[in-house]
């Protein structure tokens, strides 16, 4: 007959600690699986940049230095040592935490980058959110009443939307609502206020690109046995939605949301320009006039590490949703090519 | 036992899609009575899976449109039942058991979460409580009750599809329904489910619709047989009557057409032509144009329903000679 | 031989043209096909539909609004707009095309080697593909031409290498399915060579996903393009660039705001019609991946 295998109040404990071991196992592959890109990252980085031309101890001194100078200043900063030598040098200092001295005013890349990248990690922040909220509900709904009005309106603006250069989208509405309206400020990054502009205008391409996929990918999950399982049982519409349907969904969304933020990182060059935002992608813009390598070098790599990031938690979040990916780590090819082709969808 | 547990009459559905409107079911009557087994046979595109649908009020919606006929479970008219009523009904009192295991449950939860899901939407317990009886349904199904925390993709189809069983009869219902319940398992797997499901339907007391194609599911499993064609039972009766005196030219095509493992034949004898497009039926008999005992009359009227006998009534004009004093209207 | 080969050319026609019939219904697409068409010969016949030179100076007549004589008004040096937005295109085209080329060579020869020959092949080539990953693609591009310096191939390169990985993981998606058929076997075993597979009976059957993936890429290159010029990293003047001219005219968006306005509608046509294109050709070759 059947003997107890565990009393209730057991029950839920060991479910859940046998789910976070799993998590753990699965957070740790992935973080231990991003050392390797992150430098190879460095490593392709600074070497394209390596190549770059013209002779930094030029630029520091200016063309008024003197030959002798320049070899000097040179043989200090170790610009003559050969390119393994240096490869290692910056990898040393970079595990330090120093990205080097900015070409043009001798200051410390790190400090610079430090005390910018705040600002541009939230507008980027921001705008995801502010996308993505607002996308995955009308993504959610345009699935549910497929071919309705609403849908229709969804679908248009989606395809608007990714298709709009966000920079110039950026000047469109200075020029309407800064300009000709007087509503909100055009630059600057002083206070909620100036927000708001930046903010609509990242927001739109990621919200149109988000509520895509959410459509998409909800409209194939609702076809599925699996909610009609759901139904069956007698569970409410709204759950169904949520709890099955959704969470189903949600992998390819949030796929797309990491990508975004990545498009958001970089994209920060644009926006800050447009908008004159004091972030890390307007000191990005001014030094690469300038040819200030180091900036270039540091900034690109503090951004690509900030993916990174990005990525590990969209990693986790899988984890969370899809019991599938963390369980599959153990059969680590299988897991590769599934993944690949998951995403090259 | 004469208590009837589901009365369908007259039932009517058509799907309505860009390409036109597909009469799937056209005047069904069928009855079950309480604690019976009936098994629902017809091939592909007959109209079973709708049938089945419409009992739960599961229709695709807006294409699937019940547009006429009556529905009637316990007693009680389900076709006209509120959407809260219904959401109390499914999963309480009737429950369906889908064809493909593979895809029925939902990849992301564990197999205990979605049959304890089933039983918190019925009764009010706790999550824990329902956890434990979700523990006792597995081992009723044949499944280690600590496999609970496991998801769908560990456990093989035959595994899989025990599940969606323990799933359907979580809460004790008076009907399931089975549609194709073992087409996409071995066979072998098929006899351990078919015969779980017997057995836990001889524990429940529930009364149960097979849906098959296979006459052996049907021979194994149930007390009463329907033939569907084309959405209508073309043949009803017990087992006996339909194994042993089959009526309706359909009928005994289909068993003709079943390879015989005594006989030495070369060939077989499948029934010839098709089924006719379900847009566009015929006005007679919809069996006539691969019907061997046509005659001139079958093509123009719609053949009645003749009743043999107290149970057994076929839908033929072949068999009108042969019915006791009543003539059928309706079974 | 030669019956198996025209047997095939003929199924492959056939695929094309009911594929073709497909993309004809929908209209979204086709008005996207018309669009980029229009944006094309536009840009093809710059040199006789323009009305001016692009680098033609006027000083008497800057900062014009639209009027007859330029239909899109002139910029601060009294170039006519609507000419520089018609060779803008040529360049914003020459840059989709040649960068996507780039791309596909590159990231279709890398994921078909990863496809077919899987295993550690496999692995260092994702592994490295992930390491390009990494890095937002448009600040690949600003390393990339920071080292190179500026100038149109330059920033082809750049653009082009952003979009490799993307197309090694879809021809190699594409093998990886197409690999474990049977009819690879039979060619197998018929003793055909590896580069005889890959070229003959593999391509074929990726087609599809390829063409789709390259008209979604030329609307992300020239998106790019623009981009990059917009931060002064891309084509220089007086060469007309889309985003270039953004650049260029947003000092005076305050007043003459019609400077700024047509050379990002121009980018805006182009990318929309290249997705209208893109989801149209989706839907027409891969009926099953349709709603």
């Amino acid at each position: 007959m059947w003997s107890p295998s565990l009393s209730p109040p057991c029950l839920h404990s060991y479910f859940h600690a046998k789910r976070g071991e799993r998590m753990f196992r699965y957070i740790s592959r992935r973080i231990i699986m991003m050392i390797p890109v992150l430098l190879g990252v460095v490593f392709v980085i600074f070497t394209i940049l390596y190549f770059s031309p013209g002779d930094p101890a030029r630029t520091i001194l200016g063309v008024t230095a003197t030959e002798q100078e320049v070899q000097m200043l040179s043989e200090e900063l170790g610009l003559n040592d050969p390119y393994g030598v240096q490869l290692f040098r910056y990898l040393k200092d970079l595990l330090r935490g120093d990205m080097g001295r900015s070409y043009k005013n001798n200051k410390s890349v790190s400090a610079e980058i430090l005390q910018r990248f705040p600002t541009t990690l939230l507008l980027a922040t921001l705008s995801i959110l502010f996308a993505a909220v607002i996308a995955i509900v009308a993504g959610i709904i345009s699935a549910i009443k497929q071919y309705s009005v609403f849908d229709n309106i969804v679908t248009g603006f989606s395809l608007l939307g990714i298709s709009i250069p966000n920079f110039w989208l950026g000047l469109m509405l200075i020029i309407l609502v800064s300009l000709h309206w007087r509503l909100l400020p055009a630059s600057g990054f002083y206070g909620p206020r100036y927000w708001i502009l930046p903010l609509i205008t990242n927001g739109v391409g990621y919200m149109a690109g988000i509520m895509r996929i959410t459509r998409s990918s909800m409209l194939e999950v609702i076809r599925q046995d699996y909610i009609r399982t759901a139904r069956a049982k007698g569970q409410r519409e709204i759950v169904v939605i949520l709890k099955h349907a959704l969470r189903n969904a949600i992998i390819p969304i949030i796929t797309l949301i990491g990508l975004q933020f990545g498009r958001a990182l970089g994209g920060a060059v644009l926006i800050e320009t447009v908008f004159a935002i004091p972030g890390l992608g307007k000191y990005l813009v001014d030094s690469i006039s300038a040819k200030d390598i180091p900036v270039i070098q540091g900034g690109v790599l503090f951004l690509a590490f900030l993916f990174g990031v990005v990525n590990l938690c969209v990693d986790i979040l899988y984890g969370f949703f899809d019991p599938r990916i963390s369980s599959q780590y153990r059969r680590k090819k299988e897991k590769a090519v599934k993944m690949h082709a998951k995403q090259a969808n | 036992m004469d208590e009837k547990i589901l009365e369908i009459e007259n039932l009517a559905v058509e799907y309505r899609t860009d390409d036109g409107v597909v009469k799937a079911v056209n005047g069904l009557d069928l009855t079950l009575e309480k604690g019976g087994t009936l098994g629902l046979v017809g091939e592909t595109g007959a109209g079973k899976t709708t049938t089945a649908l419409s009992i739960m009020r599961l229709l695709p919606d807006p294409q699937g449109v019940i547009t006429s006929g009556s529905i009637k479970f316990a007693g009680q008219d389900i076709l006209s039942l509120s959407k809260g009523e219904l959401r109390k009904m499914r999963g309480q009192h009737i429950s369906m058991v889908f064809q493909d295991p593979m895809t029925s449950l939902n990849p992301i939860l564990t197999v205990g979460d979605q049959i304890a899901e089933a039983i918190r939407l019925h009764e009010k317990i706790s999550r824990a409580e329902a956890a434990v009886r979700a523990q006792s349904m597995l081992e009723r199904v044949g499944i280690p009750p600590n496999r609970y925390s496991e998801y769908p993709h560990q456990f093989s189809g035959g595994m899989k599809q025990r599940v969606v069983i323990a799933i359907a009869l979580a809460c004790n219902p008076q009907l399931l329904i089975a549609d194709e319940p073992t087409t996409a398992l071995d066979v072998t797997i098929q006899a351990q489910v078919l015969a779980l499901m017997n057995k836990l339907k001889n524990d429940f007391e529930t009364s149960m619709i097979i849906i098959t194609h296979d006459l052996g599911v049907v021979a194994e499993m149930c007390d009463r047989v329907a033939i569907l064609y084309c959405g209508e039972i073309v043949e009803y009766g017990s087992l006996e009557d339909i194994f042993d005196h089959p009526e309706h030219p359909y009928t005994k095509g289909l068993f003709s057409s079943i390879p015989d493992l005594d006989t030495r034949a070369s060939r077989l004898t499948p029934i010839p032509g098709l089924a006719p497009d379900p847009s566009r039926l015929p006005k007679g008999c919809k069996f006539a144009n691969r019907c061997s005992m046509k005659r001139p009359e079958c093509v123009k009227t719609d053949p009645p329903v003749v009743n043999l006998d107290d149970l057994h009534r076929v839908k033929c004009l072949l068999a009108q000679g042969k019915d006791a004093e009543q003539h059928a209207t309706l079974g | 031989m030669q019956s198996k080969q025209t047997d095939r050319s003929r199924k492959n026609y056939s695929l094309w043209l009911s594929a073709w019939k497909r993309l004809k219904k929908s209209r979204m697409a086709m008005f996207g096909l018309a669009l980029f068409a229009i944006i094309c010969l536009g840009a093809i016949f710059a040199d006789v539909i323009a009305p001016y030179p692009y680098d033609f100076q006027n000083l008497d007549e800057t900062f014009q609004f639209p009027n007859a004589n330029h239909w899109f008004g002139t910029d601060s040096v009294g170039r006519d707009i609507f000419s520089r937005i018609l060779y803008g295109g040529r360049v914003s085209l020459q840059i989709g095309l040649v960068s996507v080329l780039i791309s596909v060579t590159l990231g279709g020869s890398l994921g078909a080697i990863a496809g077919f020959y899987g295993g550690k092949t496999d692995n260092l080539i994702m592994r490295t593909l992930d390491i390009l990953l990494a890095i937002p693609a448009i600040l690949l591009a600003i390393t990339i031409v920071t080292a190179l310096g500026p100038g149109m191939f330059n920033l082809m390169l750049a653009i082009g290498v952003s979009s490799v990985p993307s197309f090694a993981r879809i021809v190699r998606a594409s093998i990886l399915s197409v690999k474990e058929q049977e009819f690879v076997e039979a060619a197998r075993l018929s003793g055909c060579n590896d580069a005889h597979i890959i070229f003959s009976h593999l391509v074929p059957n990726i087609m599809a996903p390829i063409i789709v993936q390259i008209t979604l890429s030329m609307a992300l290159a020239i998106l790019s393009a623009s981009s990059l010029s917009f931060i002064g990293l891309g084509i220089q003047p007086p060469i007309p660039e889309w985003g270039a001219m953004l650049s260029a005219g947003r000092a005076y968006i305050r007043n003459y705001s019609h400077i700024v306005l047509f050379p990002g509608l121009a980018i805006m046509a182009t990318i929309l019609s290249l997705n209208l294109l893109g989801d149209g050709l989706r839907d027409a070759l891969d009926p099953r991946l349709k709603n």
